[in-house]
């Protein structure tokens, strides 16, 4: 009879040695709980990178002002509709990057130290010629709005101008609006310069409207200094955990008013608004 | 003449750790810092579109051709060594990164339009709405084996340092020598993307780190079609410079740990 206890305890001994016994069905079921009980399916977020995030919305004004009003952004993802292009012309990742409509998305967190303001002309594209691509902004317009649009203009910068120091760039929580700056006060970190920015002579003139000539061979304007290292950093960086409802908004409290296509003007403008951000995420299958 | 002993053993030891763990290197005992960088050449089609896609960079290493290039790349294109992959003696922590354009060099007949001469000087430069259109129309994505991650657009990522002229508001198109004809003004050639200098590029306080052996690309991703003016696009009365190719170049700058073995 002594055998058979020595046995046990020498089996005791080699599992106390090897550990406790992996069971696969043990853990299924505390992750089940975790999820089922707390609502909490990740313990950490172990993965870290900074990268820019943007969103863009279009004003196709045309010949008219833009009107006053909020607009929202960081609403529609790649792939949706909406932020002021057609119906039939589904964002892509040139005009968003967010994935996820007025919220973050349940596995990531964001420090956001910088943010940016841009007014961008959306693709260039020959109005008249073939292989008009079928993403096309430009040709999915309305016709009455792709009249007064001229796809193949700059920005005009005195347009540039009144757009930047006319909206005011707002970020949007569940229950609040707060305005953070004109858009004037956020530079981008990159982008065209030593552009030639004589005006008078130099903007096509109703000899030849839609068509290039030598004097609209020019850069497009671009948001202050166009340096990373000249944005504002946010000392007190802007927090979003996952799952938080956000968005931001650009407010027009005036109607603008705009250059038509015969005074230089391209009809059409993107304000896009893009965030330099720490971000911590966690990759699930 | 069989070797000493402690030879011997020292190659059967590097032999078994090899065969046994994959690891030949123990460790990457050098260091330095340097650029990187991978270039593609983007040529409208007849009717002057720079088609949507995704065109990977770091794909074509020196002597082969891709990206965009008919002939070899050589290493004005890339210094990259290996195709979509870290070499296997090497990793990276990469600090900066940045898009440039605005020059396409001579390149040899064989890469222009069937019938051109190498391009004359005025057709080689890259009309500043055309960059514009490629550097707003353009993410910068990184390319991992199962997923990829946009970074930003090209216009928001600086080159680090260019020619410029030595005024801030270079308001004056270059003129030909002794050629008063208006039509012969060329375009501002010294433009950049950013206002630039090394000090002025964003740093990455995370860097993205490359390990040796690790598969990666960086991509430019051009989700829409854009116009831009080709050569044989005229306006009546006007024979335009115009945009032959947009030579853009990725580079980073990064930290390089390696190991040198014969």
């Amino acid at each position: 009879m002594a055998q058979p206890r020595r046995r046990r305890r020498r089996r005791k001994k080699e599992e106390q040695q090897k550990g406790p016994k992996f069971s696969l069905r043990k853990m299924v079921d505390r992750q089940i709980d975790e999820v089922l009980r707390r609502g909490q399916r990740y313990d950490a977020f172990d993965q870290i990178r900074q990268r820019h995030f943007w969103s863009t919305f279009l004003f196709a004004y045309g010949d008219g002002p833009i009107e006053s009003g909020a607009v929202d952004i960081f609403k529609v993802i790649p792939g949706g509709v909406g932020q002021g292009y057609p119906t039939n012309v589904p964002l892509t990742l040139r005009e968003t990057n967010w994935r996820n409509v007025g919220r973050v998305p349940d596995n990531q967190n964001f420090v956001i130290t910088e943010l940016g303001c841009t007014v961008m002309r959306p693709s260039a594209q020959s109005p008249n010629g073939p292989d008009i691509p079928l993403n096309s902004i430009f040709a999915n317009l309305p016709p009455t709005v792709q009249a007064a649009v001229n796809p193949l203009l700059p920005i005009n910068p005195d347009d540039a101008a009144r757009i930047l120091y006319g909206m005011v760039l707002e970020m949007s929580f569940l229950t609040n609006n707060v305005p953070l700056g004109w858009c004037s006060d956020f530079s981008q970190s990159g982008g065209i310069h030593a552009f030639d920015p004589q005006l008078d002579t130099e903007y096509p003139g109703p000899g030849s409207p839609g068509q290039p000539t030598e004097d609209n061979q020019l850069g497009d304007p671009v948001n202050g200094t166009p340096a990373a290292a000249f944005r504002r950093k946010l000392e007190v960086p802007i927090l979003l955990q996952h799952g938080e409802t956000m968005g931001m908004r650009l407010n027009v409290h005036r109607p603008i008013t705009l250059r038509n296509n015969l005074q230089g003007g391209a009809g059409w403008a993107e304000v896009r608004v893009d965030w330099w951000a720490t971000e911590s995420f966690v990759e699930y299958s | 003449m069989a070797l000493p002993k402690k030879i011997q053993e020292s190659v059967s030891r590097q032999g078994e750790e090899l065969l046994e763990t994959g690891r030949r290197f123990n460790h990457f005992n050098q260091i330095r810092q340097r650029h990187f960088w991978s270039t593609h050449l983007f040529k409208p089609s007849p009717t002057g579109y720079i088609n949507a896609g995704a065109f990977q960079l770091f794909a074509v290493p020196t002597g082969q051709s891709g990206q965009g290039f008919l002939t070899p790349l050589t290493e004005l294109e890339t210094n990259w060594k290996s195709a979509s992959r870290v070499p296997d003696n090497q990793n990276f922590e990469i600090t900066e990164i940045g898009v440039s354009l605005f020059t396409t060099p001579q390149l040899p007949e064989d890469q222009i339009v069937e019938g051109e001469e190498l391009l004359p000087i005025d057709h080689s430069l890259l009309r500043p709405f055309d960059a514009v259109s490629f550097l707003q129309g353009t993410v910068i994505a990184i390319t991992y084996l199962t997923n990829q991650v946009e970074l930003g657009l090209a216009q928001d990522f600086a080159q680090a340092s260019g020619p410029t002229v030595g005024v801030y508001q270079p308001s004056d198109k270059i003129v030909l020598v002794g050629d008063d004809d208006e039509n012969s003004r060329q375009d501002v050639r010294y433009a950049t993307n950013g206002f630039v200098g090394p000090g002025l590029r964003r740093r990455l306080k995370i860097p993205i780190l490359l390990q040796h052996g690790e598969t990666f690309n960086f991509t430019f991703v051009i989700p829409r079609a854009f116009f831009v003016f080709p050569i044989n696009f005229l306006v009546p009365n006007k024979d335009l410079p115009s945009t032959v190719f947009i030579y853009a170049r990725f580079d980073f700058w990064a930290t390089e740990s390696f190991v040198e073995q014969s």
